[in-house]
């Protein structure tokens, strides 16, 4: 069992206590499984951090968006 | 006045990390003098950092990309608003296309280089030469950044820092 198991067996076993838990105590329980959850999502990615790489953008479909805008505005200034 | 100093700060932070990025990948990696003890965790933390890094980047520069797109579209539209006639409006636009086109150039290199990077931090590879690639294309890039955009020309200060290594 390594860490993530770990983390995520404490946050489901936080959640199934809640129904039994209210008022401040409830709120806390909330900020522990969120704890938690962060805690083992963190983990997780460390194990792969291949998952968390975003790419840049291809910048074509701006530039045509741009092209497209000052078309209509050419043709709304000039008609005919 | 405030957008600018937001872009500043903006500025600070991005030239930060982009010089912690290259830091890490040009200097910290394990082949270059990391303590022998633990080299297996030296790898992981430093892959996992990268690879967060090189997110960063990305989202920064999409981020940035439609500022750059929105002051070229601004040209445009002050082009078209100022032109007495069709002709001389296409006319203009062609030129200013034309004077932007290196811009966009260079960001297709450094999206190609950053691609790159990011594929040998996910499938392992020569990630120093793949890092120096990115750095390479940013620094073709930067000199052509507009004023207007200075968020990302901040950035720029980086390719000075690292001039002597290039």
């Amino acid at each position: 069992m390594d860490l993530v198991d770990v983390l995520q067996k404490l946050q489901k076993g936080a959640q199934t206590i809640r129904p039994f838990v209210s008022g401040p105590y409830e709120k806390a329980l909330g900020v522990v499984e969120t704890t938690l959850g962060a805690a083992a999502m963190l983990a997780d990615n460390g194990h792969d951090p291949v998952a968390e790489i975003q790419r840049i953008l291809d910048v074509d479909p701006l530039l045509q968006g741009m092209r497209n805008s000052w078309e209509q505005k050419i043709k709304a200034k000039f008609p005919g | 006045m405030d957008r600018s100093n937001r872009h500043s700060d903006g500025g600070t932070v991005i030239k930060a990390f982009l010089i912690f990025a290259f830091a890490l990948a040009l200097g910290g990696c394990p082949s270059r003098g990391a303590a022998p003890a633990q080299p297996q965790q030296t790898v992981a933390v430093n892959l996992v950092t990268q690879a967060k890094i090189a997110s960063a980047i990305a989202v920064t520069i999409n981020e940035t990309m439609p500022l750059l797109r929105d002051a070229e579209s601004q040209e445009g539209d002050d082009i078209i608003h100022t032109s007495s006639d069709e002709t001389a409006a296409r006319l203009r636009l062609g030129a200013l296309e034309a004077r932007w086109k290196p811009v966009w150039d260079a960001m297709a290199a450094v999206r190609v280089a950053h691609g790159a990077w990011a594929t040998v931090l996910e499938k392992g590879g020569n990630r120093e030469a793949a890092a120096k690639e990115v750095l390479t294309a940013f620094c073709k890039l930067a000199p052509l950044l507009p004023r207007s955009v200075p968020r990302l020309s901040l950035a720029t200060l980086l390719c000075e820092v690292t001039d002597g290594s290039r």
